[in-house]
């Protein structure tokens, strides 16, 4: 990965609401059309980032695993922004996710999350916002890269991590 | 006058059709797994599944009218699972559905699946009735729901990440057991010591709720430090102490619903209430609380259409109906 820190942010989160409270900082400078991968081993964080997400867009947190049925659709009712919530560990790639259909969902405005999304990373209609978790112990490192020329909103970024408890950068 | 409901079933990796009469009596059952086939990928692979379902779906239909004598002008209403579940495979059994319907001039009724799984307790038992609290646990599903009686219905605990199944899975895939996890990681624990390894078990006050997560980061550390020290984990007692763990949790939760809410019936569903370590442990704990317990027969824990069928047959009675406007629904929730 490039390492380039006016594109990339690797803060490191000391516990699940510290990660959870990246994912809001996050989640409150996404905006509608915006695709997140998430990429990292099994137990990584990768749903308890996407619940930050969550209310960082004005949802509510009520964010569980998408496993099984590949996609959770948290829908705003009026405040915030949609969330679409993928997990795309049960599918083998690019094909697979655009024969399902699962493509039709870039089209409706909101934000979506792409667990294990490099695997379909093809199919995505614009650059995404990647994120990488590493580790499964008490500290994870959470790299952020945001599409070339999204230069502010990395540093509005960093802004909010600055000084918040259980994260540094 | 018997009300006869056709069920049909597609949410997952299951093409399913049944006829059932009343809502609690199995004419017929037809069940297409394609487990074995997705075994091979290591879990359900979406866009397969939903191929096979269009290829098993009919057949299905066909086998299960012509086992149970009828007709399809013999049928009341047509049952079709309308979520949560895979988008793509949801949508052959509400197209076949809504054919169905359209031909036969019988109302179609969209089921929730949650509604099914605990639908399958009144096709076995006689005096299963209103009120019980329900554990449904599955690859998908951990949920503690409350029916008051057929109007109050009320999700009182969910997993705030991963499901049980979800969380047996994944890590029976990592220890080299395959697909599907449950069945295997229960026969590989049979024998092993419960008490070898000790995993975290997640509780919040005041609440039923249930995470796995923090359980399966656990585990993968256990495995990993295994790993890196040249070690082996011991795969019998490891699958014992990791399903007596998500039994634990899972049975105290419940428990805990039914004596705060003062219910003696508790009932099980979902595919994960076919395991034998939650069975056992959930049998043990309702003796100790004077709590009647209730559990399907391991093939109607699975996915199946006769559950689809029973639950339909409750929506019938209380005057639900669905057009051709039903959709998939891949994130229902009840």
């Amino acid at each position: 990965m490039n390492q380039d820190p006016l594109k990339v942010l690797c803060p490191v989160s000391e516990s699940p609401e510290a990660t959870e409270r990246i994912g809001r900082s996050l989640g409150s400078l996404l905006m509608p059309g915006d695709i997140v991968l998430l990429d990292g081993d099994l137990g990584a964080g990768k749903t308890v980032l996407t619940r930050g997400i969550a209310s960082g867009l004005g949802l509510k947190p009520d964010v569980a695993s998408p496993t099984y049925t590949l996609v959770f659709e948290h829908e705003a009712e009026g405040r915030g922004t949609d969330l679409f919530h993928f997990d795309v560990y049960r599918i083998t790639g690019t094909e697979e996710f655009l024969s399902s259909g699962l493509d039709e969902y870039f089209e409706r405005g909101g934000v979506c999350v792409i667990e294990w999304g490099t695997k379909v990373e093809e199919a995505l209609p614009v650059e995404p916002i990647r994120a990488w978790l590493k580790g499964t112990g008490a500290e994870r490192t959470i790299c952020l890269r945001f599409p070339a020329g999204d230069e502010m909103r990395l540093a509005r970024f960093r802004e909010l991590l600055t000084n918040q408890p259980g994260i540094r950068l | 006058m018997k009300i006869i409901t056709l069920g049909i079933e597609s949410s997952c990796d299951e093409t399913a059709c049944a006829v059932v009469s009343d809502g609690t009596h199995v004419l017929s059952s037809v069940i297409s797994s394609q487990a074995g086939f997705h075994s091979t990928f290591g879990g359900v692979v979406p866009e397969l599944a939903s191929r096979m379902h269009v290829e098993t779906i009919i057949p299905c239909v066909r086998e299960a009218l012509e086992v149970s004598g009828k007709s399809l002008s013999d049928i009341d209403a047509i049952c079709v699972t309308k979520g949560p579940g895979l988008v793509g495979a949801l949508l052959v059994g509400i197209s076949s559905a809504k054919g169905l319907s359209e031909v036969s001039g019988k109302p179609l009724i969209g089921v929730g699946h949650i509604d099914s799984h605990v639908a399958a307790n009144y096709l076995v038992h006689d005096d299963f009735t209103e009120p019980y609290v329900a554990l449904i646990v599955s690859g998908g599903h951990t949920e503690i729901v409350y029916v008051q009686d057929d109007r109050h219905k009320e999700v009182i605990g969910r997993t705030r990440d991963d499901a049980a199944g979800e969380a047996i899975d994944k890590i029976a895939r990592v220890i080299g057991l395959g697909y599907p996890g449950g069945p295997k990681m229960d026969a590989a624990g049979k024998d092993g010591d419960s008490s070898a390894y000790s995993f975290p078990r997640t509780f919040f006050p005041e609440s039923f709720d249930f995470s796995f997560s923090g359980l399966k980061t656990a585990a993968l550390n256990i495995i990993n430090q295994a790993t890196m020290a040249n070690k082996e984990i011991n795969v019998s007692d490891f699958s014992a102490s990791y399903l007596r763990t998500i039994s634990e949790v899972l049975v105290e939760n419940s428990i805990k619903a039914c004596l705060n809410l003062n219910c003696r019936r508790l009932c099980l569903a979902g595919g994960v209430s076919a395991n034998s370590v939650l069975r056992k442990a959930m049998i043990r704990a309702c003796e100790q609380n004077q709590i009647k317990l209730y559990y399907p027969p391991i093939e109607l824990c699975t996915d199946n259409a006769a559950m689809v069928a029973a639950a339909g047959y409750l929506y019938y009675c209380k005057g639900v109906r669905d057009d051709l406007s039903l959709n998939a629904q891949p994130s229902l929730r009840q």
